[in-house]
C-alpha cells in the first residue's frame, strides 16, 4: 500500500512539474517539449510492435504521414474541429495499418522489414505525386488547432494540447498491455507456436498489433502538423522511419520510460547537430549497431545501473522500480 | 527503339542481378538480410575512385586494389558485427545493417561530399553498331562482366571444395559442422563473395548512374525486390527477378509514364509478398516445432 501510494505522489509530482514546465522556459524549449511529447507516442506505439510482438516496421514514416495529412486535409476540406480530425487521422492511420498487418503476419523477419519499408517508400511516392489533395512538392501550411470556439496558435497551447493527447495515448497504451492482449502479444512473441496452442490467434492479434501501432502513431502525427506548422512528403521518408526505430531501441525495448528516453533522443539529436545531418544520421546509426551488440536494454542499461548504485547507497528508490 | 530499350534494361537488371546475388548468398548461408550491401559497395566504388584521381592509379590496377579491400571490408563486417549476432534473434542482425547502412552512406557523404562524380567506364564511348542496332559498349560490357561473375560463383558453388561446403552448410548446418565445415569459416566466406560481388556491382553501376553518396540508395531497394521474386532464397530466381525487373522498369519508362520508373520495384516487392510470401521459386516456409 506503501509504495503505491508514493507512486502516486511521485507521478503527481511530475504531472505538476510537466504543467508547469511552460512558465519555466522560453518558447523554443517549450515548442521542442511539444515534439518530445509527440515522439514519445511514436515511441510507445512503435514499441507495442517491436519491443511487445517482436515485429519489425520500417514504414512507420507512412503512418506517421498519413496522420498528418489526413488530418489536416480534412480540416482544410471540411473545416471540423480539430479533436475530430485527429481521431480521423488517427483511425484512417489504424485501418491501412491492419490492410499492411494482415498479409504482414505471413511473413516472418526479414520478408516484413522489406515489405514494411517497400509500403513506406510507396506511401511517400503517392503523397509526393497526388497533387490535387497533398500538395504535391509544395506541401501543405497547417491551420491553427481549433477546438470548438478555442483557437490555439501558440507553442504553450499546443504542448498542452499535446501533454494531454500524450496522456490519454499513455494511458490507453498500458491498460492495453496489462491486459489479455498484451498478454497474447507477449506469448507470440516469445513462442508463436506454444501460443497458438494454447488458442491465441496469431494472424489476428499480430494484424491488431500493427493497427494499434499505426493508429497512435497516426495520432502522433495529426499532432505533428499544425505544432510544426507546414508538411511536405520529403520529411516523411524512410529514414524518418530507420530514426524512429533507432528511437525505440535505445530507449530500450518493452520500457515506458524507455520510450520517454528515446523521444528526448530523437527531439535533441537535431538540435545539438544542428547543420550537420550526416553526423546525426552516422549517430542515428552508431547507436543502432553499440545497443544492438552491447547494451540490449538500451539506455534503460543506464537507468538501472543508477538504481543498483542508489540502492547501494542504502537509498529506496521505489520511484526507479516503478518505472518498469 | 524496342531492342535498345530491351538492351538497356537488361544492362541495369544485371546490376540489380549482381546485388541481389549477393543478398542472397549473404541471406541463405547466414540468415542475414544486409542492408548495409548497396552501400558497401558505394563505398569501395568511392575507394577506388580514389586511387583513380588522388593517387593516379591506373584503371586495372586501381579496380584489384578495389577489389582486395572489399574482401577485407567483408572479413571484418563478419567478425565484428554479424558473428557476435549468430545465435540471437534476426531482428538484431537486421538493425546492425541498418545502422551500418546510415553510417558508411553518411560517412561517404561526408569524405567525399555530396557532388556527383563521373567514374570512368572500361570500355570506350562510342556506341557499337550491331545487325543495324546502336547499342552502348557500356550496356554490353556490364551485360559480359555481370554474366562472367554470375559463372564463376556457380561453378564455385558447383566444383570448388568450398563452394560445396557452403552449399552442405546451408542445407544442414548440424550435418555439415559434423563433417568438419567450419561455419565460422562458411559465413566469412559468404561475406567475403557478397561483398566482392557487391563492389563489382558498384564498379558497373558507378559510369552510368554517375558516383554520387546516394547513388546506391535506390539499387539496394531494386536489389531487394529481384531477389523477393526469387524467395531471398533462390540464387537463380534473384538473376531472373533483377533482369526482368530492369526491362520492366525500361519498357514502362519509355512507353508509359518515366515517373512510375522507381515505383515499380515496391510495387513488385509488395504484390509478391502478399500473393505469394516465399516468391516465385522459393520453397515454402514451413515452421519447425
Amino acid at each position: 500500500m506503501k509504495t503505491n501510494a508514493s507512486k502516486f505522489l511521485g507521478l503527481g509530482l511530475v504531472g505538476i512539474a510537466l504543467l508547469l514546465l511552460p512558465r519555466l522556459f522560453d518558447n523554443y524549449i517549450v515548442f521542442l517539449l511539444g515534439v518530445v511529447g509527440i515522439y514519445t507516442i511514436v515511441m510507445l506505439s512503435l514499441n507495442v510492435l517491436v519491443g511487445t510482438t517482436g515485429q519489425l516496421s520500417l514504414g512507420h514514416s507512412a503512418f506517421f504521414a498519413i496522420g498528418a495529412f489526413a488530418s489536416t486535409i480534412i480540416i482544410l476540406k471540411f473545416k471540423v474541429t480539430f479533436l475530430l480530425a485527429m481521431i480521423f487521422g488517427g483511425l484512417l492511420s489504424g485501418i491501412v495499418g491492419l490492410l499492411v498487418g494482415l498479409p504482414a503476419t505471413r511473413l516472418r523477419g526479414p520478408y516484413l522489414s522489406i515489405a514494411t519499408l517497400a509500403f513506406g517508400i510507396l506511401v511517400q511516392h503517392v503523397l509526393r505525386e497526388w497533387e490535387s489533395v497533398t500538395g504535391g512538392r509544395s506541401g501543405l501550411t497547417t491551420p491553427d488547432i481549433q477546438m470548438g470556439p478555442l483557437s490555439i496558435s501558440s507553442d504553450v497551447g499546443r504542448y498542452y494540447v499535446i501533454l494531454a493527447v500524450t496522456f490519454v495515448c499513455c494511458l490507453m497504451i498500458h491498460n492495453l498491455l496489462k491486459g489479455k492482449v498484451g498478454y497474447a502479444w507477449r506469448a507470440l512473441r516469445d513462442t508463436e507456436i506454444a501460443a497458438q496452442s494454447v488458442g491465441i490467434y496469431v494472424s489476428r492479434y499480430k494484424a491488431l498489433a500493427f493497427g494499434v501501432s499505426a493508429f497512435f502513431t497516426g495520432i502522433a502525427g495529426a499532432l505533428y502538423a499544425p505544432h510544426i506548422g507546414f508538411i511536405n512528403y520529403e520529411s516523411f521518408g524512410p529514414m524518418l522511419a530507420i530514426a524512429f526505430l533507432s528511437g525505440v531501441i535505445l530507449g530500450g525495448l518493452n520500457f515506458t520510460f524507455g520510450s520517454f528516453l528515446g523521444a528526448v533522443y530523437l527531439t535533441l539529436a537535431p538540435e545539438l547537430l544542428r547543420g550537420l545531418e550526416q553526423v546525426q544520421m552516422i549517430a542515428y546509426g552508431l547507436v543502432m549497431v553499440v545497443v544492438i551488440l552491447f547494451m540490449p536494454r538500451g539506455l534503460m542499461e543506464i537507468v538501472f545501473l543508477l538504481q543498483k548504485l542508489f540502492n547501494f547507497c542504502g537509498l529506496k528508490s521505489s520511484k526507479l522500480a516503478s518505472l518498469k | 527503339m524496342f531492342w535498345q530499350q530491351i538492351i538497356s534494361g537488361i544492362s541495369a537488371g544485371s546490376v540489380y542481378s549482381l546485388l541481389a546475388v549477393a543478398l542472397v548468398l549473404i541471406y541463405k548461408t547466414t540468415k542475414v538480410v544486409n542492408f548495409a550491401q548497396g552501400e558497401m559497395a558505394m563505398f569501395t566504388t568511392f575507394i577506388a575512385y580514389t586511387f583513380l584521381s588522388y593517387f593516379g592509379f591506373g584503371y586495372f590496377l586501381s579496380i584489384f586494389l578495389t577489389l582486395v579491400i572489399s574482401i577485407v571490408f567483408g572479413i571484418a563486417f563478419e567478425i565484428l558485427l554479424i558473428r557476435p549476432l549468430r545465435n540471437a534473434p534476426s531482428f538484431n542482425s537486421i538493425i546492425v545493417t541498418i545502422g551500418m547502412f546510415l553510417i558508411l552512406n553518411n560517412l561517404a557523404g561526408l569524405l567525399w561530399g555530396r557532388d556527383p562524380y563521373s567514374f570512368p567506364a572500361p570500355v570506350a564511348e562510342e556506341p557499337l553498331t550491331l545487325f543495324g542496332l546502336v547499342i552502348s559498349r557500356l550496356h554490353l560490357s556490364i551485360i559480359l562482366i555481370a554474366t562472367l561473375v554470375m559463372l564463376t560463383l556457380f561453378f564455385f558453388l558447383k566444383v570448388s571444395k568450398e563452394g560445396v561446403a557452403m552449399r552442405a552448410a546451408v542445407q544442414n548446418m548440424k550435418a555439415a559442422l559434423l563433417m568438419g565445415i567450419s561455419n565460422n569459416r562458411v559465413s566469412a566466406l559468404s561475406w567475403i563473395i557478397g561483398t566482392l560481388i557487391g563492389s563489382v556491382a558498384g564498379l558497373l553501376a558507378a559510369p552510368v548512374l554517375f558516383l554520387d553518396y546516394n547513388m546506391m540508395f535506390m539499387m539496394i531497394l531494386k536489389a531487394f525486390a529481384a531477389s523477393v521474386f526469387g524467395g531471398l532464397d533462390s540464387l537463380p530466381g534473384a538473376i531472373i527477378g533483377g533482369i526482368t525487373l530492369g526491362v520492366s522498369e525500361n519498357l514502362i519508362a519509355g512507353y508509359i509514364d518515366p515517373s512510375l520508373k522507381d515505383s515499380l520495384g515496391f510495387l513488385l516487392i509488395v504484390a509478391i509478398l502478399l500473393i505469394r510470401p516465399e516468391g516465385l521459386f522459393g520453397r515454402a516456409m514451413k515452421k519447425k516445432v
